[in-house]
């Protein structure tokens, strides 16, 4: 196909093709009708010009960039590692975790004198430990237990609501089922019940391109890799939910440096180009504004499915609350901020980080009512970027009448009940 | 041997040749220490070893400007932030160089990378393995984690500021470098 600049905006050409021609990116054709536009327009010619000038000069000024190459000793060792091969290699790295951790005697020593020593230590700690254990129950008034859920992904642990209520500034709650009232079923529901119906969640296409990259056995708080045939089990939530972040207002942390904020809320959670946002570096926020309180049984987020390269998204944290400086009525609903990296003033999380995929990740919103929910995180294992596809929050316009929820007072006075009855 | 051991031994002698200089200099930009950009490089060669599926060809450079980058963005996390450092001011002169000569394109080489630390983080990696790499839209973007678009993108707005600082210095003329 010839390339015809006269049906192509001016503004184009300059704006784009330029520099995709000096980087050797445009087809043979497309380079050749372009060349012919810059042969027939001077100051098209002179804006390739300056705009060549300008590469060759940083083509030049890399080229001349001091640096450092590798030491005779690297090399030697990268060749030796290789001359034999993977036997060689794992040698290698047998012999780098043996220097990780030193036996207090060498072989000459007597090793069964060290083993017996960490032996009794062990002991010694264990029987410390349910002695303390045992002292602190006889002098603390009994926990309230919580009831048992199961997670979307099967887990029987809740994933970030137990722990310790630790409130933040203002009216902040982090949400413990202990705190339920006793009348309130979980709301993390993986079996049917009265009134209930199985979410129904518009997945996009699984993608799978990409050079496989796995994360690292080593990332810390990452959860377990899910088979790739996997499902979400079910999710249950009351007839009548419907997406209502659909549409709404998003504000950010900062200017998105590609795509627009309203991409998130336009019900497509396609991780194409043309649908992701793209966040730069550092803890960043997005919020919906739902425009009144909503009553919210689950939320989906889909940062980005990278096909066959694993990512996770670092420090996510998903807080709500009835006023935009989330203040008031303030919860927390998700949170893997495990080390407190994300330094804005939230406690450490107790959620795992996930890997993303098509599926998207799905928090339990456990009947909060809230107007706004905001999203952090903080880069993702790839690289520093967040970025993000869509959001669905799924709830319902809070009823008129009075019905069993969430809300500070109740769970405060409830909690105060069981702790007086449990005493 | 087999043909698989020949075939692994000879694309880490391709990538030690090669590759090893331009992927020092580019993790050094991300970690800011020679020492443990190097030591990243030999991390990135001996696990070409054992990689599994080896590289195909074609993808050798872009596989390890990619292990290069995860490595170095592990070791960046513990101090959780990662920033594309300022160049160093010292250039590489050809030997053959009269020492004018070195000294002006010393100066011009300097002036240049400065005017390059001035972009944003994500235009100067991309420019970086552009122009110093000379990979490939759709290899950048397979080691960025950006889409192809995002580096066309990104690439031709940072050539089009690098040239808007450039103009005041009078280095750029019309046909190449003055």
């Amino acid at each position: 196909m010839t390339y015809d600049p006269s049906n192509t905006p001016r503004d184009e050409l300059l704006e784009l093709k330029l520099p995709a021609l000096i980087a050797g990116e445009l087809s043979e054709a497309e380079a050749a009708g372009l060349r012919m536009a810059i042969n027939a327009d001077e100051a098209l010619a002179a804006e390739y010009e300056e705009l060549l000038s300008a590469t060759s000069l940083l083509g030049m000024a890399l080229k001349h960039e001091p640096t450092q190459p590798l030491t005779n000793t690297q090399i030697e060792a990268i060749l030796k590692a290789a001359e034999t091969g993977e036997e060689r290699l794992d040698a290698l790295e047998s012999a780098a975790r043996s220097r990780t951790f030193h036996f207090p005697c060498g072989d000459g020593g007597r090793k069964w004198q060290w083993w017996l020593s960490v032996a009794a230590s062990i002991v010694v700690c264990i029987v410390a430990a349910q002695f303390l254990m045992m002292l602190g129950s006889a002098t603390r008034p009994k926990p309230i237990p919580g009831p048992v859920a199961t997670t979307p992904d099967g887990e029987q642990t809740p994933e970030g609501y137990h722990g310790t209520p630790a409130p933040l500034e203002g009216d902040t709650i982090w949400i413990d089922p202990g705190m339920m009232p006793d009348t309130t079923e979980p709301h993390l529901a993986s079996a049917p019940r009265e009134g209930y119906v199985p979410l129904e969640i518009k997945l996009p296409s699984r993608r799978s391109d990409g050079t496989p990259c796995l994360i690292s056995r080593n990332e810390p708080n990452m959860e377990e890799r899910k088979p790739r045939d996997y499902r979400r089990p079910q999710f249950y939530v009351p007839k009548g939910t419907i997406n209502v972040a659909l549409t709404t207002t998003v504000t950010a942390s900062e200017e998105p440096m590609i795509g627009e904020l309203s991409q998130i809320v336009d019900g497509i959670a396609e991780s194409d180009d043309e649908n992701i946002l793209d966040l730069d570096s550092g803890p960043v926020w997005v919020t919906l504004d739902l425009g009144k309180s909503c009553e919210l049984f689950a939320i989906v987020m889909w940062h980005r499915d990278r096909g066959e390269v694993e990512i996770a998204m670092r420090d996510v944290i998903v807080e709500t609350a009835d006023d935009k400086d989330f203040t008031i009525n303030h919860y927390i609903l998700f949170n893997n901020d495990h080390d407190g990296s994300l330094n804005k003033g939230h406690p450490k999380g107790t959620d795992q980080q996930y890997i993303e995929t098509h599926e998207g990740k799905l928090v339990d919103a456990l009947a909060v009512k809230a107007r706004y929910v905001r999203f952090w995180s903080n880069g993702n294992t790839v690289d520093d970027c967040t970025y993000w596809s869509e959001i669905k929050i799924f709830g319902k316009d809070i009823p008129t009448s009075t019905t069993p929820g969430l809300n500070p007072l109740a769970m405060i006075v409830s909690r105060a009940l069981r702790a007086h009855l449990a005493s | 041997m087999s043909e698989q051991t020949d075939r692994r031994r000879a694309m880490l002698t391709k990538a030690l040749e090669e590759h090893s200089d331009v992927l020092v200099g580019y993790a050094r930009k991300l970690l800011g220490d020679w020492d443990l950009a190097r030591d990243v490089v030999q991390d990135v060669m001996v696990k070409l070893i054992p990689a599994e599926p080896l590289p195909a060809d074609g993808a050798l450079k872009s596989w390890l400007f990619r292990v290069c980058r995860n490595r170095a963005i592990d070791i960046i996390r513990k101090e959780r932030r990662m920033n594309f450092l300022e160049s160093p001011g010292e250039t590489t002169p050809d030997p053959a160089m009269s020492p004018a000569a070195a000294v002006e394109l010393g100066d011009t080489v300097s002036g240049v990378l400065a005017m390059l630390d001035t972009l944003p983080t994500n235009q100067r990696e991309v420019l970086r393995l552009k122009f110093q790499a000379e990979l490939s839209y759709r290899e950048i973007a397979e080691i960025t984690g950006h889409s192809v678009s995002n580096v066309g993108f990104l690439i031709h707005t940072g050539i089009r500021k690098l040239r808007d600082k450039l103009r005041p210095t009078g280095l750029l003329v019309q046909g190449g470098v003055a």
